[in-house]
């Protein structure tokens, strides 16, 4: 799954304007499934709150993710790529 | 950054009794160590892009260039704060979910994993979308490609054999 969203981020960076569509997009997602939950109202049906925000959640990790890899190995020196990727990784669990 | 953060673990699990005298201690060696390190990272790649200074054992190459986060205009550092607010904000969600349907709420866990099914189906079907729209729009852009190579052939200067 991982592999494949990658080559799609790779497919699709090489072909639109380097990804930054692509974490806009999943980073508004993300912050929109917290506003949902940040309004949320108990007494409200699970269909009207937990619903969206569970379903908008995982965008921004998904698309982060795999254009930030993606994009961080392009940047880089060749050399480097292995310290970028890795203190992108590092950056991703320490958060 | 390893004491660092063992201390904020510590203190997550204890709040109450954090201000003990071998918490303050790791804090303070935590960032003084944390500082010291990007000084002499920044020292190692200044000496290691000096031509005049002679390559010796005690100067390796750095481990970390801090030139690294200036890469693109900056974009590289930005990359990755997006990243980290990203996961900040996703992982405080998923904790909070948590704790809203299971302490709030009162349903059981299983309750809440059928609430947060969405997740995995959404990330799944996103996959597979993905996927197969890659698979079309790599064989354009490929085909593209061999077609532009093709018809210019060896007079374009950069014939590419067919593999």
């Amino acid at each position: 799954m991982y592999l494949m969203c990658n080559s799609y981020h790779f497919v699709l960076r090489s072909s639109l304007a380097h990804g930054y569509p692509l974490s806009v997009l999943g980073t508004s997602l993300t912050a929109c499934a917290n506003l949902f939950f940040a309004v949320v109202k108990p007494s409200q049906t699970y269909w009207a709150y937990g619903l969206p925000s569970a379903i908008l959640s995982v965008f921004g990790a998904d698309f982060v993710f795999s254009a930030g890899t993606l994009f961080i190995a392009k940047v880089a020196l060749p050399h480097e790529q292995s310290v970028a990727g890795a203190l992108f990784q590092t950056m991703t669990q320490v958060s | 950054m390893g004491y660092l953060l063992y201390i904020f673990r510590t203190i997550s699990l204890s709040w109450p009794l954090m201000v003990t005298s071998d918490i303050i201690a790791l804090l303070v060696l935590g960032v003084l160590s944390t500082i010291a390190f990007l000084f002499w990272q920044h020292y190692l790649e200044k000496r290691l892009n000096n031509e005049h200074l002679p390559a010796r054992r005690r100067f390796p190459p750095p481990i970390m260039r801090l030139s690294l986060w200036t890469r693109a205009n900056g974009r590289f550092a930005v990359m990755q704060i997006i990243a980290f607010l990203t996961w900040c904000s996703f992982m405080s969600y998923n904790f909070w979910v948590q704790l809203f349907y299971q302490e709030y709420l009162r349903l059981s866990p299983v309750q809440t994993m059928l609430r947060l099914l969405p997740m995995f189906i959404t990330g799944v079907v996103w996959y597979v979308v993905f996927f197969s729209s890659l698979t079309c729009a790599h064989q354009v852009v490929v085909n593209k490609q061999q077609c532009c190579r093709r018809a210019r052939g060896w007079e374009g200067g950069c014939y590419v054999p067919d593999v």
